[in-house]
């Protein structure tokens, strides 16, 4: 642990040296690359101080959901007591907060500073998936419904902000109306619906009330969408960060409660009021340039599209060419002959892109396994997860990954026993830059010539078969060298098939396998020095475990 | 990797966005209007006169043709003239200043609604002249126009509405 925050220490430097050698993983899109190099920067800060398994960062999804749980339940209790009439709004809200301070005032502070959170969360997460690219191609749904979901937790922000009919929603309720009346939506300008004190109907608080409940159901099928294509999503944070997220909102409803501002009055001008900007410091911005509302509105409008439809706009490095993969990312096929229709693919893959579907040909079993190729990644999990060979990627099979290590072991016919490597390394191609890290074959690594190597799509494709047939045909050592979990492009760290050893995932290794001779070593992106090192060290240490 | 307890500054990280939430939440505040400040807002709607009204031989057709329909279709509602309304024209003077001049189109695709009218004009409190015309606007020099015309004291961070009922058939304040 030591050794990796000294590392993390250094990693401005090295993030320059990467940035000067060009060493960004060759995927990333070169306009991405500035935000990838920055994020994965931030992301190590991170990691140096929370570890890999309690960092924020990689769990803004789900402590988005916890943050959305945490609005719905106080929002229950608020409505329990909230009155929806011109008339009593005000007193009802004013009733909680001050009322019941202690319990109906604090779920109130928890209902706005949780949205509010909300707000923030779902910004750094649509910031994150985009600079680490995750957010094109077989992700585009959740893409989607992604940047839809923004727009409309802000409108579910704003229709929250109406209720309390205090200043700021008189404020609101005209700079909003504003707004849409500058649309092509009605002759009747919306504003007029708060010309004066007796032109806000009970009818009004009751469309507002129930948009704002209507809208988090809509949030709700939005978010499933969301989620659909992603198999297993993680949607509850960690214990650890759960309890300190609701401890700070405790801390925070209690050091500073969430109040009104002055009832409403349609009669009179709002003069100064607090502003809760995660919301309605549009309108404030609007407001302060003294802009027409729709046509600003309008206007950011289309460049928020432009921005959504970027999936489509940014397209991959030119890399088939300049590929080194052993193993080539092409379209997954499933050979009908070997299917036994058995879960084991399904259920290694992280986009719900292999599917078991009724049996077609005949033969006496339920299933068959079925690609989607608009889902799929090409991560190549499903090949090696196939007991049976059954599935295959660019001809590569359980059968060819065996064969293909069995040779890597196999004494060259005129070869001394030097020439034999000793180990043999697992490294996925997308999350490094290997230039210049391989002999010229690929097949070694240029500093250890006497560790060879497989280069794959991901190393959620090395399934513990794997690893066990390479001791058994006679190697020392076997490394897997990947992301560190999160970090994964192919979301490696939820699939459990895996031999990983840190989610204590060890059922589906043999016993038999000695601990000492697998290294499954998970570092940055931009670590290939680390690599190295490690590569090296380790190499070292099996010689000599295995001569001893 | 042991799995380690957050750091104290750990903790920090993780207060920071609550440090964020608790400044932004609120802060800093902003001030919509100025405590000097006041607003005349003009709010209404009027149904102006068709576009197009019948006279005597017109009208005569018009109920000839009504009636030789069989009962049921004999529309009660309808006039004669055409369906489209003229527009309004209206006139705002600040302090004598002509500050606003507009012909409002009435709603609808065939202009058959009502016209809306939401005009608002902050200024300093304090005594004004404030004169505001309206017609329908069509080539008619018999065609009434409305006009409303006071010194009005505007007290500070009030806002005072004009508007417009077709009981009273006028503009006024509305209180
Ligand atoms: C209510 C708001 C949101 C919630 C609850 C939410 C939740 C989630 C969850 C649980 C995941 C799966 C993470 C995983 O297990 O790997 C995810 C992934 C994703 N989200 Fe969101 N999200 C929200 C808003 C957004 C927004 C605003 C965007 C950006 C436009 C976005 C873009 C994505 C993308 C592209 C992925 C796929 C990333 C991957 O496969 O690793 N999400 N989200
Ligand atoms: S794992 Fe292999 S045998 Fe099982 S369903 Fe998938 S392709 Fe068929
Ligand atoms: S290659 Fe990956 S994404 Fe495609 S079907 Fe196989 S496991 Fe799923």
């Amino acid at each position: 642990m030591e050794a990796e925050r000294d590392h993390v220490k250094e990693m401005p430097k090295e993030v320059a040296k990467a940035v000067k050698a060009k060493k960004a993983p060759k995927y990333i899109p070169w306009i991405l690359r500035p935000g990838n190099y920055a994020l994965v920067f931030v992301q190590e800060k991170f990691n140096w101080v929370f570890t890999p398994q309690l960092n924020p960062l990689y769990f803004l999804g789900s402590i988005t959901f916890l943050l959305f749980w945490v609005a719905l339940a106080s929002g229950i209790y608020l409505f329990l007591f909230y009155e929806i009439t011109p008339e009593k709004a005000y007193s009802s809200v004013q009733y909680m907060t001050e009322g019941q301070k202690y319990y109906g005032g604090i779920i109130r502070s928890l209902h706005r500073y949780s949205s509010d959170g909300l707000m923030i969360v779902i910004i750094v997460h649509m910031i994150q998936v985009f600079f680490s690219d995750r957010f094109r191609k077989y992700r585009w749904v959740a893409w989607v419904t992604g940047a839809a979901i923004i727009p409309v937790i802000w409108f579910e922000g704003v229709t929250g902000y109406f209720l309390p009919w205090d200043e700021v929603a008189q404020m609101t309720s005209i700079a909003m109306s504003q707004i849409i009346s500058t649309l092509p939506i009605s002759a009747e300008p919306m504003e007029r619906l708060f010309a004066h004190n007796d032109a806000v109907t009970p009818l009004l608080f009751f469309i507002m009330t129930y948009l704002h409940l209507a809208v988090p159901c809509l949030l709700l099928i939005l978010a499933w969408v969301h989620c659909m294509r992603i198999s297993m999503p993680l949607i509850t944070p960690p214990p650890q960060i759960t309890y300190t997220i609701l401890a700070a909102l405790l801390v925070l409803s209690l050091v500073k409660p969430a109040v009104s501002a002055g009832p409403a009055d349609l009669g009179s001008l709002v003069g100064e009021v607090n502003i809760d900007w995660f919301y309605l410091g549009v309108f404030v911005v609007f407001d302060y340039l003294d802009l027409a509302g729709g046509h600003a509105l309008f206007w950011g409008g289309v460049v928020y599209t432009g921005f959504i439809l970027l999936p489509w706009v940014i397209r991959d490095p030119k890399r088939h060419e300049d590929s080194i993969a052993t193993v080539p990312q092409v379209d997954v096929r499933v050979d009908l002959e070997k299917c036994k229709g058995c879960p084991l693919c399904q259920q290694s893959c992280p986009f719900e892109a292999m599917i078991l579907v009724n049996r077609k040909d005949g033969k006496n079993y339920d299933t068959q396994a079925e690609v989607i190729p608009a889902h799929c990644s090409q991560c190549g999990f499903c090949v090696n997860a196939c007991e049976f060979g059954a599935v295959s990627m660019g001809g590569w099979n359980k059968g060819t990954f065996h064969d293909f290590v069995t040779k890597v072991f196999t004494p060259a016919p005129d070869g001394n026993g030097e020439s034999i490597p000793t180990s043999i390394a697992f490294i996925c191609e997308r999350s490094f830059n290997l230039e210049g890290f391989l002999t010229d074959d690929c097949m070694r690594v240029a500093t250890t010539p006497d560790v060879g190597v497989m280069v794959i799509p991901c190393i959620g494709a090395v399934s513990p078969s794997l690893v066990e047939h390479c001791f058994e045909v006679g190697a020392k050592g076997v490394m897997v060298i990947g992301c560190r979990g999160l970090d994964c492009h192919y979301r490696e760290e939820r699939r459990r098939v895996h031999i990983s050893k840190e989610d204590g995932s060890h059922k589906f290794m043999v016993e038999s396998i000695d601990d000492n001779r697998l290294r499954i070593m998970l570092v940055s992106p931009l670590q290939i020095e680390k690599i190295r090192q490690e590569i090296d060290e380790f190499n070292e240490e099996v010689k000599q475990g295995v001569a001893s | 990797m042991k799995k380690r307890k957050i750091t104290f500054s750990g903790g920090i990280m993780l207060f920071m966005p609550v440090v964020f939430i608790y400044l932004f939440s609120t802060w800093p505040s902003y001030e919509f209007y100025k405590p000097d400040e006041s607003q005349l807002l003009v709010s209404l709607k009027k149904r102006t006169e068709k576009s197009h009204l019948c006279d005597e031989k017109e009208r005569e057709a018009f109920m000839e043709e009504i009636a030789s329909k069989p009962k049921h279709m004999q529309v009660v509602h309808r006039e004669c003239g055409s369906r489209g309304r003229v527009p309004l024209e209206l006139k705002i003077w600040l302090d004598g200043k002509e500050s606003l001049t507009k012909v409002i189109k009435p709603a609808g695709l065939r202009s058959d609604g009502v016209v809306f009218v939401y005009e608002k004009f902050t200024f300093q409190s304090g005594p004004h002249d404030i004169k505001i015309t309206m017609r329908d606007f069509k080539d008619d020099p018999n065609m009434k126009v409305h006009v409303f015309q006071e010194h009005i004291d505007f007290q500070p961070r009030k806002v005072t509405l004009v508007t417009y009922t077709p009981e009273s058939d006028a503009l006024l304040i509305h209180n």
